[in-house]
Order: C-alpha cells, then sequence, then structure tokens
C-alpha cells in the first residue's frame, strides 16, 4: 500500500497550470503566493509567464474608479497605485483606457496621460483649440494589432481631445454651436488639425460632451446625456452628429459595447432595469438586447421614492457598468453578470473607472523608477 | 452510420474495468482517442471490444472523470451544440454550470487526482475546471495552509522571507 497521505507531487508545469487561474480581480492574492515558496516566486517573477497570465486572463479587472483627478482602489486590499503628481488647480480624469488615464488640468491648461501603477506622467504640448466651454477626452493604443495585454507600459497612444462651444461662447459670426476634435500622436509627438460639426442649438443638459466608447474604428462620445450622438471616424478623422437618440431616458445611460459583436451600444436605466440596445447602422437603426432586472441583483427597497439608480461609469476594457444606488455604487461584468459592491453612496454622478492587470512585474517597474527617481 | 455503438473498456491502475462509449471518450479525450486510433487497423470488422489500460489514473477518479464526461456529452447533445457554456449568454442558466460547480466541491487529494487525470488523458475543460477549483482554493488560505495543502516545504531562508514578505507586504 502507498502511504495514505502521499500526493503525486504536482509539476512546475502543473504548479503553473494552477497559479496562471488565480484570478486577477484581486491581485493581492498572486503577489501573496510568491511567499509559499522559492519556485513559486519563481513563476511570479518570470516575465513569459506573467504575460501569458495576462493573456490567459484577457479582460483586466476593475482596480478603482477615479472622481475627479482622485482614484480610490475598490479591491481588497488595495493595490499601491501612485497618485498623479500635480502643480496645477482644477484636475479632472477624462478617460481610461488599457492602464493609461488621461487628466485634463484647468490652470495651467493642460493634459496628462498618467499610469496609477507606475506613476509615469507623460504631459502633452499645448493642443491646437477652438473655444470651447464643454469638452471630452480618450486616450487610445495606437499599436498595430495590439492585443492590449501590455500596451499600457510604454506602447504608443493617440489622446482626442474635443471641445464644443454653445451660444454664450461663440466666435463673432458664428450662429451655431459647433464641436471640433484634435488628435495627438506620442509617435510623433504632434496634435493634427481640428476635425470640426456643427451642432446646432445645445439642449440644456448635465453632460454636453460624455466619455468616449471605441467601435469600429470611430469614437463615440453620448452629447446632451443622451439626446446626440458624436462620431469621429480615426481613419478618416472626420466628425459627425446623429440625431437619432438611444430610445433610454436621457441622463441615466453609458455608451457600452454591444453584447451582439462588441459594436456600438448603450445601457440605460429605465424603472429598476437595466435595458441594453445595439446599434445596427442607419437602416435598422437601435435594436433592443437584454434587460437585466437590478432589482433582482442588487439590495433596494422597491416601492421607495428615494429608490434611485443612476448609470455613473462603464469600463470598456472590464464591459463593466458602474450602477448608483442608495446602498453604494455596484459593478455589474456584463460578459459574467457579476455583482460587487465596491464603495458606500456618494455624492456624485459620473466617475471614470479605472481597469488594469496588477501583476508583480508591474510593481518592479514602479520600483526601478522609484529608485531611478531616488538617484 | 454504425447501427451499434461501439463501446471500449478503460482499465485503471488498480484494475477495474469501466465501459464508455467510444464516440464518447474519444470526443473528450485526446489521449484514448489516440489510443483507440492506434487499435483501429487489429480491430476492423471484429466483434472483439477493445480494453485500454490506463495506468496513471486510479478506478476511484476514472469513474468521476467518465461521470464528468458522459454528463457533457449528453449536454452538448441536447443543446445541439458543443459544451461551450461558459460561453453562454449571461443569465443562461446552464445545467452543467451546476454540474461543475458541484464535481469539484470535493476534498484537496481527490480533485489533485483528477487535475493529474485530466493532464495525463488529455481532456482540456476538465483540466481548466480542476486547475481553477485549486486556483480558487488558494485564495481564502494562508501561506502555511498553502504549503500543507500542496505538501510544499518552505525552502525560504528566515531572512530571504522576511524580504519576500517586505517586498509584498500591501497583499497581506
Amino acid at each position: 500500500m502507498a502511504p495514505p497521505s502521499s500526493l503525486p507531487e504536482l509539476t512546475d508545469d502543473l504548479i503553473g497550470e494552477i497559479l496562471l487561474r488565480i484570478s486577477p480581480d484581486e491581485p493581492a492574492h498572486l503577489f501573496r503566493t510568491s511567499l509559499v515558496c522559492r519556485s513559486w516566486r519563481h513563476l511570479l517573477s518570470d516575465l513569459g509567464f506573467l504575460r501569458r497570465y495576462r493573456e490567459f486572463h484577457g479582460t483586466p479587472p476593475v482596480l478603482g474608479f477615479l472622481n475627479y483627478n482622485s482614484l480610490e482602489t475598490t479591491t481588497s486590499p488595495a493595490c499601491p497605485l501612485i497618485p498623479p503628481a500635480l502643480d496645477c488647480y482644477g484636475c479632472v480624469a477624462l478617460d481610461c483606457r488599457h492602464g493609461r488615464v488621461l487628466l485634463h488640468t484647468i490652470h495651467p491648461a493642460g493634459l496628462i496621460v498618467w499610469d496609477p501603477i507606475t506613476g509615469n506622467q507623460h504631459h502633452l504640448p499645448d493642443a491646437p483649440e477652438d473655444p470651447y466651454n464643454h469638452l471630452t477626452g480618450a486616450v487610445l493604443c495606437a499599436a498595430d494589432g495590439c492585443d492590449h495585454v501590455d500596451c499600457g507600459r510604454g506602447g504608443p497612444f493617440l489622446v482626442v481631445f474635443g471641445g464644443t462651444a454653445d451660444d454664450e461662447n461663440l466666435v463673432e459670426g458664428d450662429d451655431v454651436s459647433f464641436t471640433w476634435l484634435s488628435v495627438y500622436s506620442s509617435a510623433t509627438g504632434t496634435w493634427s488639425a481640428l476635425a470640426s460639426a456643427h451642432l446646432g442649438p445645445i439642449a440644456t443638459s448635465r453632460d454636453v460632451m460624455g466619455p468616449s466608447l471605441l467601435a469600429g474604428g470611430a469614437l463615440h462620445f453620448l452629447l446632451e446625456d443622451g439626446r446626440r450622438l458624436l462620431r469621429y471616424e480615426l481613419g478618416r478623422h472626420e466628425l459627425s452628429v446623429t440625431n437619432l437618440p438611444p430610445p433610454l431616458r436621457v441622463g441615466n445611460m453609458a455608451l457600452v459595447k454591444a453584447e451582439d459583436g462588441g459594436g456600438l451600444g448603450v445601457a440605460g436605466v429605465e424603472g429598476y432595469s437595466l435595458h441594453l440596445w445595439s446599434w445596427r447602422g442607419a437602416a435598422a437603426g437601435w435594436v433592443q438586447g437584454r434587460v437585466i432586472e437590478l432589482d433582482m441583483m442588487l439590495p433596494m427597497t422597491i416601492g421607495d421614492p428615494s429608490t434611485r439608480l443612476l448609470v455613473v461609469g462603464y469600463s470598456e476594457c472590464a464591459n463593466t457598468i458602474f450602477i448608483h444606488s442608495n446602498e453604494g455604487i455596484f459593478t455589474i461584468e456584463f460578459k459574467s453578470d457579476r455583482i460587487k459592491h465596491i464603495c458606500e453612496s456618494r455624492d456624485f454622478q459620473t466617475i471614470t473607472p479605472y481597469a488594469s492587470f496588477y501583476t508583480p512585474d508591474y510593481a518592479w517597474e514602479r520600483f526601478q523608477l522609484l529608485v531611478n527617481w531616488m538617484q | 452510420m454504425a447501427s451499434e455503438k461501439k463501446v471500449v473498456f478503460l482499465r485503471s491502475s488498480d484494475g477495474e474495468a469501466f465501459e464508455v462509449s467510444e464516440e464518447v471518450i474519444s470526443a473528450a479525450s485526446v489521449t484514448i482517442k489516440g489510443m483507440i486510433d492506434e487499435e483501429s487497423p487489429s480491430r476492423a470488422d471484429t466483434a472483439a471490444t477493445t480494453t485500454l489500460a490506463i495506468p496513471n489514473v486510479t478506478a476511484a477518479t476514472l469513474s468521476r472523470v467518465l461521470h464528468y464526461v458522459n454528463k457533457h456529452f449528453d449536454a452538448a447533445a441536447v443543446v445541439g451544440r458543443p459544451d461551450d457554456y461558459i460561453f453562454c449568454a449571461p443569465g443562461d442558466e446552464h445545467p452543467l454550470a451546476r454540474f461543475d460547480d458541484d464535481f469539484v466541491d470535493v476534498d484537496n487529494d481527490t480533485l489533485i487526482d483528477l487535475v493529474h487525470a485530466a493532464e495525463y488523458l488529455h481532456i482540456k475543460k476538465l483540466f481548466d475546471l480542476t486547475c481553477k477549483a485549486v486556483a480558487d482554493k488558494l485564495k481564502g488560505r494562508t501561506i502555511d495552509q498553502i504549503r500543507e495543502t500542496f505538501g510544499i516545504v518552505n525552502d525560504y531562508t528566515v531572512e530571504e522571507e522576511v524580504e519576500v514578505y517586505r517586498e509584498n507586504s500591501w497583499a497581506f
């Protein structure tokens, strides 16, 4: 008889297969297992293994969110992130994609691409701009055929910055509101010429220009809380406005990846449900998709007039929507319908989700930068 | 089309034979499909059933593996598509998801045996499922418990261990 407790030994390959499947949602688990023994630490320090780890999981986890420029981590324990070193007044996060955060500062006016893991900051040269009193922006990976697993660390990127001037801020002689947009390339270090579109009269809105969704080679922005859409064709550098709005309550929706194919979609709260729609082109228009019954998933008092559900953000990278309820902010991951309570109820209406892998090699990069900085 | 479904017998390391449909096991296990293909020329047109020796897997584990394989094959036939329920639309209550959860809700030794069997038999979905279940078990455990679970000897010196802990202290 074999000794009763002798397990067939796990080979290094099998250990690797097991560690590969540790969920990235709570990065601490991966870091903690380094302490088990030397061979585990060796594996968890191997750049090839860590890249494979990110490829295996594909979708980065939500690590936190930004409200203006303050980054709040939502993992437990919190991953060490480095706040931006800013010497300015009025800073707000406009976008986050593939680990990069785009910040806009008012005084002095400027744009910064910031990596919260390493603390790296890239200050952009002044953008060519026309008058504006509403603005939006997006940061995108510019690498050809990129799988976006590692591109946030050193790869080329684009920043799209756009503004809208309404009646009060028009240049003399113009009689309609117009929107303009310019693109910065990190590869050339330059801004493009402006692309522009006329909007006509603008409805009073909380957000005249909303955050972006990248789909089908174009960036889409909600205009006037969802009354209209702005579309920017990246390849053609063309700006256009769609007047056919998503059929949802204005002011309580976000652009999301469509569930049927990842194109342009929108999700909005109606009553106690989240309604998903996808855009099928000018001919077919908006087509209704799933309806997610939030009252079955989130704690809430049904019928209580104070019960209010608000769409406050969407992470394109993590395909996760953020819903604010009386009980706090919840994330819903669309692929799995997994729900997480991330913080208590707050007094804000929009946030910028921050999603990224957080693996030991990223942490060293941060450590290395810190060492270089001290020398 | 064959009018009669062929079966094969799998003999475990401890000598127990299990009957399984050739179609089912060939679809699930790359290793056994290879063994059957190798045997094929000699068994053409004969009524003899084949018995394949599976020397690395015990009867207890093999019986579990076959339960998994049969269940997934049947479910795939019912829904008329491969058992890729992981990619079903969210909210779909796929019966296999519940089955899989229960299947890996077993003690550690049984689970590790299943990992080894899935690797040897080359059953990808079962390998994914069992490795993921082991990874999930790591989450709630202390370092000492993980070492105990896997029979790992702590080979750090005290100084090294303190250093590695310090590097990753935020995670504890």
